[in-house]
């Protein structure tokens, strides 16, 4: 389901971080588009560079991290390319971040209401009592009982899932066009998970926001998104509606990371374990990174880097087996032959 | 809070008492005797004997010990061997001229120590970081005495800006220089203590938050990264303050001041028990005292502890 008006298009994005060990190759030849209104998950092993690919996108990145080739077009703008200050003006008002851990996310020096007001007082250009009056009601939006108090309390006064609530409504305050949620509920207990989870789907479906959803909980994914990205050592390697995705898996990775779920239903199946460990991001790739734990891997695998393909409406996987499924019309000039 | 701060008293209290007695046993382990070192190279046995018992050195030591604790929670500290004046009124008189070395030491390492960190800090790496960190290896590993010797050649003496020691008036020309020496050694601890926190600071989570909400560069600075600072520098001023107080030795003998700890360092030199005993005693009170006020302002500055 390509979508007709992206918001945000990912054009062939790598992300080196050069160490002392060697050059992590964190992000490979990224490539993606997300539509309006759309949510996408991506799902991936710790390490496949989920959270990379979200820092690059939203221009986060800390030295020596650092986009090395590709595109990111937020509305045809080039993220990439944008001048500091315009990044500013664009972070926090056009996008907004969810960050994995709520504990650590909001700073603890300050009061929850500064915290939520400054970014009105920053994009929206609101006086100090105007922001505070207006973080009172987004306190409010994201069931925060007691919202006035709230907004005189530090962090450590909340719990975590009202924290995460808080971080959320930082992310929706100016309405952005786009949310990247990285890992919103992996540090919550289970109901904090869930309400979080039903909160940002409410905020996010009556503002029409994209989101991005990072996980690695293929659960989250099939109760919350409408496509997914696989993500595998830096690489996409299966795209697809989340339906198809985990009814039909095109990448043995896929399949190996629903396998290793129990039974896709209800919030259980977290940190997948597969057999065998995620490749060295510092070597080049030389065949398919998944080969040494692949169960039908052949020889083709081990010297030729499977491209990512189309392989169906809205289907794109990257691997030696995933057939392309054939078209009508070839299908048709090979019977006319 | 209360609770809190009687618990800490309590702790003070058996800390200098610790204190007290160790300075009190080392003291008297010291090879060498008071007395002749009062009366002299040469005075004769008997003169010696008596000056023994006039200091009521022919006690058992733990008679000593107990007399010493006995006079000490009376509030005397009592006579100096040398001098013959009472122990604390002694020191308090020599307390302003450490005060103030300790006063501008502080605010040397303050202003020179926080640019360099903090600037070190936002460009990790770059050519001013690397500046900062000769400049704090120098500083760290540059002997005090060392460095005020420097300085009182080439400012006072080669050049005569500054007087070439002892004090005056206008005083404040006269403590430039030993208060300079004091900041520049601890400007270096500062400006890498504040480099490493600003730095795990920018680190953070809540900063990357914050710079994923669009805040600008100064306003990022000023309002997310300086204000948690702020404690570990308090901490480190408490700390620094209470430890000058007890005499910046070295500075004062190289200086030539009044000080606390130039009297200290005479004391050491003719074994003058008492006037170490209670030196040491001060020094210790000045530490743990800042260090209370330390924790009292962690209640002021850090809302973790302030609240909940
Ligand atoms: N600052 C860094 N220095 C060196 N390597 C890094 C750094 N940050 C990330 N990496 C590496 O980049 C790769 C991608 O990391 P990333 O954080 O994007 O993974 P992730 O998919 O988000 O994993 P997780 O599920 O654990 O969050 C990892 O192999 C990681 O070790
Ligand atoms: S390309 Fe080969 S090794 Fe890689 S996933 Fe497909 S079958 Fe397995
Ligand atoms: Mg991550």
């Amino acid at each position: 389901m390509c979508a007709i008006e992206p918001v945000l298009q990912v054009q062939g994005v790598s992300i080196e971080i050069p160490t002392r060990h060697g050059t992590v190759h964190a992000a490979r030849d990224v490539d993606f588009a997300l539509g309006r209104g759309e949510r996408l998950g991506i799902v991936g092993e710790s390490g496949s560079g989920k959270t990379i690919t979200a820092l690059g996108i939203m221009r986060l990145l800390l030295p020596p991290a650092h986009v090395t080739s590709g595109r990111i077009l937020f509305e045809g703008r080039d993220v990439t390319t944008m001048h500091p200050k315009d990044v500013n003006r664009w972070r926090g008002n056009e996008v907004g971040m969810i960050f994995q851990d709520p504990l650590t996310s909001l700073n603890p020096f300050l009061r929850i209401g500064i915290q939520v007001a400054e970014v009105l007082e920053i994009h929206r250009g609101l006086s100090r009592a105007q922001a505070m009056a207006e973080a009172e009601q987004l306190l409010r939006r994201v069931q925060i009982s007691d919202a006035r108090r709230r907004l005189s309390e530090y962090p450590h006064q909340l719990s975590g899932g009202m924290r995460q609530r808080v971080v959320i409504a930082i992310a929706m305050a100016t309405r952005p066009k786009m949310i990247i949620a990285d890992e919103p509920t992996t540090a919550l207990d289970v109901t904090a998970q869930a309400n979080v989870l039903d909160l940002l789907r409410d905020l996010t479906e009556a503002e029409r926001t994209s989101v991005v959803l990072i996980t690695h909980d293929l659960s989250v994914i099939a109760d919350f998104c409408e496509r997914v990205l696989v993500m595998y050592a830096g690489r996409i390697v299966e795209e697809g509606s989340v339906d198809e995705v985990i009814s039909e898996p095109r990448h043995p990775y896929t399949q190996a990371l629903l396998n290793s779920i129990p039974r896709l239903q209800g919030a259980v199946g977290r940190l997948p374990s597969i057999p065998g460990a995620p490749p060295d991001l510092t070597r080049e790739l030389q065949g398919c990174p998944f080969a040494p734990r692949c169960p039908v891997a052949y020889d083709r695998c081990r010297t030729e880097v499977p491209e990512l393909l189309e392989i169906g409406p809205g289907r794109r996987a990257a691997c030696h087996l995933a057939q392309p499924i054939p078209s009508n019309i070839t299908l048709e000039g090979d019977l006319a032959e | 809070m209360w609770k809190y701060l009687g618990k800490r008293l309590g702790w003070t209290v058996v800390v200098i008492w610790g204190v007290m007695t160790l300075t009190f046993l080392i003291a008297y382990a010291v090879p060498g005797d008071p007395a002749r070192l009062i009366a002299g190279p040469g005075a004769s046995a008997a003169t010696v004997a008596s000056i023994h018992r006039q200091l009521g050195l022919d006690q058992p030591i733990w008679t000593q010990y107990l007399e010493y604790c006995w006079r000490l929670l009376q509030g005397n500290f009592g006579i100096s061997f040398l001098r013959k004046v009472p122990v604390l009124p002694a020191i308090l008189q020599r307390a302003p001229v450490t005060a103030m070395v300790a006063v501008g030491g502080v605010i040397f390492e303050l202003l020179i120590g926080i640019p360099i960190g903090v600037l070190a800090a936002l460009r990790p790496g770059s050519v001013w970081d690397r500046v900062a960190t000769i400049f704090a290896l120098l500083g760290l590993s540059a002997p005090s005495f060392w460095l005020g010797l420097f300085l009182l050649y080439y400012l006072a003496f080669v050049n005569s800006w500054f007087p070439l020691g002892g004090v005056g008036s206008p005083l404040i020309y006269y403590l430039v220089l030993p208060c300079l020496t004091v900041g520049l050694n601890g400007a270096a601890w500062y400006s890498r203590m504040l480099r490493s926190t600003m730095l795990d600071i920018l680190q953070a989570p809540y900063m990357q938050m914050a710079r994923a909400k669009g805040v600008p560069g100064w306003l990022l600075l000023r309002r997310h990264v300086l204000p948690n600072v702020i404690i570990p520098i308090i901490t480190m001023v408490g700390m620094d303050f209470g430890y000058f107080l007890g005499g910046v030795l070295i500075i004062e003998v190289v200086f030539g001041l009044p000080g606390i700890g130039q009297q200290a360092w005479q004391a050491i030199q003719v074994l003058d028990i008492p006037m170490i005993m209670g030196t040491v005693i001060f020094a210790a009170m000045a530490i743990v005292v800042m260090n209370v006020l330390v924790d009292i302002s962690y209640v002021l500055f850090d809302p973790r502890v302030r609240v909940g």
